[in-house]
């Protein structure tokens, strides 16, 4: 019962965050005035458009402005540029709330829909499936060296992970993917430099499959590199707490073996940390993921939010932002229910 | 019962020439220096000796736990004609650890693994030797009830237990393989006096059954209870060691003696300077304090820490407030200083209500001591620049900081004063540390101090120093302290009146001396008797125990459901104790208890 209590508070909490954050990117693109500006060029570039066809048709001038004009108003009140923004934009949070994201101005989908759902969902699992192997990698790697590291303190392997991992927290993704390009794509010739499928694609499907892991080695091995030093350093540090508690003498001196100790009364008791900082760090490498799939031609959510903001089409802003705001608010639930399962003391509040 | 007894074996240590050294920075230190002992079967041997005497390092090499940076160890260990020193790490693992010796830490509440359960973190030393997960279980339930603890305990997680009953799963967990030694580190400090006498005859239950044992402590007074040899400790060696009758009737070493003569007894009479007045410093008058606990969705209900206190301290007069944890007493301390606000009723201090518009002019008469001399100051700061800060927030004059700062480190013993004024705190042991913690209190002349615990985390042989230089300066300086205490003893010791609070509220009250020779409350009562006494005579009889039964069956005490909640609400009996909170009454002249009996 009070199990499922805090699970109910805690997923409120955070349809409340989910809420705020978008009611935040509307007002900004709102109060700025930038949304106003995006929408005047838009319809400027619309009746730039009609005039030239109309002025085939129409040779009266008077006639012409008067028709143009008309049209204006017509799309002024389309756009709902007659009203501020503050009576135009929540409308279009709650549209997005009931996932109707709307139709996109000038982007499309690579089958030509206009429709932001379409646009989106056609990238997501693209996104998905280089941020997760990506994570999964780095946690891997992370959670065996940090645990060695941890074991032997001082040792030359402790000292080398440290500098590593203090070099690869400094390193921007987008840097090391072109020296990387540069590297593997250009000078060794053995992968590929941009985009997900060679031209054309293979037909086979395992093939197929073949050919999409190459093109995916390097952003994968990118996003790897500049986090697995600093997560590595994380759980070398939270298994070095944790082993300076008394029950882990205690579990010393009960005679357990020396894998027993570490598996039940170090790392398990490490884990509610542990997993956090991953999955923390997982919502965190979204952001990461935009100059990643730029670099690489990667046509995933974190491209499409940089063609957006070039196309400065708003609706697609917008839905990216919720989109991406809602894989963080899941992700955290996640985390909420992992955590109730990994520490009794948080289960009986 | 009789088939655990039978399960026990007999067993014997000797230590020949024990030597541990430790690396440091600076060279090597020799905790452990030429020490040799030895333990019949089925006796207990005491090892009475300071922090950093090298007590536990003893433990910790007769289970094989010492730290990574020893550099020197050997002697003989011998087990039952066994050499168990020379047996290989693996097999002293498989073989003795826990199976044969096994081991009581100090310090309840991080003995257990937070993310496990009880049952399994007792059984898993028996699962890991290939034993079934029923047949273990089953035996420690047996031991569960064995320490006193019921069933349901097995499935329950550590945050769900008290301090005490930890500390009975530990010794529970400690008996699973039924060893034939139990190394009991410091098994009850940070307990309170009424668990602390519990967990005691415990052990005496436990050694009854044949079981040897080597029971490590700072305080003297507990060996008599259990230990049939006394070893002294100092510097790494046994500076004494025999019976514990000889030990305690005639004691060889100058140590040994202070140790003993620092045991706070209740049969010495004290000898305070008396320099209170009738004027009185601060009065709390019907003081009430919530806590808010959250409980569920979005309700939360107030648990009452302190209920309809009302007490006055007298100017240069020492009020005890003695209780145990959850009491309230710190509550009050904290209501003292302007720190709390109470739900209801005022506090008056120096003839004028408190309230928080003049808090700085407040801060600058009333002070606090506190408990942790380690945690109270800032390890960042020259002590300089501890004893300089108030004079900074009060504006005192640049110019008088080092003369006042002199002055106050001689009050307080810490002399000659430029020794210590570029020192930082880690360069001081515990007791300079608190003598500091007493300057800083000292430095802008308050005249009220609140005095929270000052002396328990400080070593035996310093606390009668601590204490003897409150007791000098409150004379020299007029100065009024409210000792906070769960130790009766020193409350007697150091104060002109007792309070004794029991759940929030006061339940006696008068004199010192008094209270101590003529307690009226039931629960004084067992405070009294709880409080150890060095005696040989303790070994052959248990300890009285604060319990349900030290109370009239029909008193609200009686019906606690639990250690922290009173139960107001089992209404069967019909007793105006149960309608109605006792008031404090005049039972004699200036000697007042809250109990219709």
């Amino acid at each position: 019962m009070s199990l499922l209590q805090t699970l109910i508070v805690r997923g409120l909490s955070l349809l409340v965050v989910l809420i705020t954050v978008l009611f935040l990117s509307v007002i900004v693109l709102g109060a700025t005035g930038y949304s106003d500006r995006l929408l005047t060029a838009t319809v400027s570039e619309e009746l730039r458009g009609l005039r030239q066809s109309l002025s085939q048709n129409i040779r009266d001038p008077n006639e012409l402005e008067q028709v143009i004009e008309d049209r204006r108003e017509q799309l002024i009140e389309f756009y709902g540029l007659d009203r501020p923004w503050y009576y135009r934009l929540p409308d279009m949070v709650f549209r997005i709330l009931t996932l109707d994201l709307g139709e996109a101005r000038t982007l499309r989908s690579f089958t030509g829909s206009n429709r932001v759902s379409d646009i989106v969902l056609e990238r997501l699992p693209n996104t998905v499936l280089l941020i997760t192997s990506a994570t999964i990698i780095t946690s891997i790697i992370g959670l065996y060296v940090g645990v060695k590291i941890a074991t032997q303190v001082g040792s030359r392997l402790e000292r080398s992970v440290s500098y590593f991992s203090a070099i690869s927290y400094a390193l921007p993704a987008w840097w090391l993917g072109i020296i990387f390009i540069i590297l593997f794509a250009f000078q060794l010739r053995i992968l590929p430099s941009s985009g997900m499928f060679s031209v054309p694609p293979p037909t086979e499907p395992f093939a197929r499959f073949l050919d999409r892991l190459v093109h995916a080695i390097l952003p994968i091995f990118t996003l790897v590199i500049v986090s697995v030093g600093s997560w590595s350093y994380a759980v070398r540090t939270m298994v070095l707490n944790i082993s300076q508690e008394d029950f882990v003498n205690v579990a010393r001196a009960k005679g357990l073996p020396e894998n027993l100790v570490m598996r039940r009364h170090i790392i398990r008791v490490a884990a509610p940390p542990i997993v956090t900082s991953l999955i923390l760090g997982l919502t965190g490498s979204l952001g990461g993921a935009i100059l990643t799939e730029t670099v690489f031609g990667w046509p995933g959510m974190g491209r499409l939010y940089y063609e957006a903001i070039l196309a400065a089409d708003e609706s697609v802003i917008v839905a990216l932002t919720f989109m991406f705001t809602l894989l963080y608010v899941i992700a955290r639930f996640i985390l909420e229910i992992l955590y109730v399962v990994l520490d009794p003391r948080v289960r009986y509040k | 019962m009789s088939k655990k007894t039978n399960k026990t074996k007999k067993y014997s240590l000797v230590v020949k020439n024990l030597n541990v050294n430790y690396k440091v920075a600076k060279g090597s230190i020799n905790a452990v220096n030429n020490v040799s002992f030895q333990i019949k079967p089925g006796e207990a041997l005491g090892i009475v000796g300071e922090s950093g005497c090298g007590k536990t390092t003893i433990a910790l090499s007769l289970i094989r736990l010492l730290p990574r940076n020893v550099s020197k160890l050997n002697g003989n260990i011998t087990l039952n004609d066994k050499k168990i020193n020379k047996l290989s790490d693996d097999t002293f693992r498989k073989t003795i650890k826990w199976k044969q010796i096994s081991m009581v830490f100090q310090g309840a509440m991080n003995s257990l693994n937070p993310v496990l359960r009880i049952g399994d973190q007792i059984i898993e030393p028996l699962v890991n030797t290939g034993e079934s997960k029923s047949i273990a279980k089953k035996s420690a339930l047996e031991l569960l009830d064995l320490v006193g603890l019921s069933k349901e305990t097995y499935s329950k997680y550590p945050h769900e237990l008290s301090g005490g009953m930890k500390q009975r799963v530990i010794i529970a967990m400690s008996m699973i393989h039924h060893p034939g030694l139990i190394i009991l580190d410091e098994p009850t400090s940070a307990l309170d006096v009424s668990v602390q006498a519990q967990i005691m005859n415990l052990l005496k239950s436990l050694k009854l059954q044949g079981i040897s044992m080597i029971f490590i402590t700072h305080d003297i007074a507990l060996t008599s209870d259990l230990c049939d040899n006394l070893a002294v400790m100092k510097d790494g060696k046994f500076i004494e060691y025999d019976s514990l009758v000889n030990v305690l009737n005639n004691p060889q070493h100058n140590f040994t003696k202070q140790l003993i003569q620092s045991v706070p007894s209740l049969s010495v009479s004290t000898t305070r300077k008396i320099s209170s007045t009738k004027k009185e410093i601060l009065d709390f008058k019907n003081i009430k304090v919530d806590f808010i606990v959250r409980k569920g969705l979005l309700s939360s209900e107030p648990f009452t820490a302190v209920s309809d206190v009302s007490l006055k301290i007298n100017q240069g007069e020492t009020l005890a407030l003695v209780g145990e944890s959850g009491s309230g007493k710190t509550t009050l301390g904290r209501v003292a200083l302007n720190l709390i606000e109470p739900v209801t009723g005022r506090v008056k201090f120096q003839g004028s209500f408190l309230n928080n518009s003049d808090d700085f002019s407040f801060r600058k008469k009333a002070q606090a001591i506190f408990q942790d001399p380690y945690s109270s100051i800032n390890s960042f700061m020259t002590i300089y620049q501890i004893l300089e800060e108030p004079l900074i927030i009060h504006n005192i004059d640049k110019s008088l900081h080092l003369e006042k700062i002199n002055l106050v480190l001689k009050d307080v013993n810490l002399t000659p004063t430029k020794d210590y004024l570029n020192k930082y705190p880690h360069m001081l042991s515990g007791g300079q540390r608190q003598r500091v913690g007493i300057a800083r209190a000292l430095i802008l002349d308050s005249k009220f101090i609140v005095a929270d615990e000052p002396v328990s985390m400080i070593d035996a042989s310093s606390r009668l120093e601590i204490l003897g230089l409150l007791n000098n300066l409150q004379f020299t300086k007029n100065l009024s302290f409210l000792y906070i205490t769960h130790d009766i003893a020193t409350a007697r010791q150091f104060s002109d009146r007792i309070a004794v609070m029991f759940f929030g509220r006061i339940v006696e009250l008068g004199k010192s001396n008094e209270i101590v020779k003529n307690p009226l409350h039931p629960y004084t009562r067992s405070l009294i008797e709880a409080i150890p006494t060095l005696d040989p005579d303790n070994l052959s009889k248990m300890r009285k125990v604060i319990s349900r039964e030290n109370f009239h069956p029909q008193c609200t005490f009686h019906n606690k459901k639990s250690n922290r909640v009173m139960d107001y609400h089992l209404n069967n009996i019909s007793h105006k104790c149960r309608k109605k909170h006792p008031k404090l009454n005049e039972i004699k002249k200036n000697h007042f208890v809250a109990c219709h009996l």
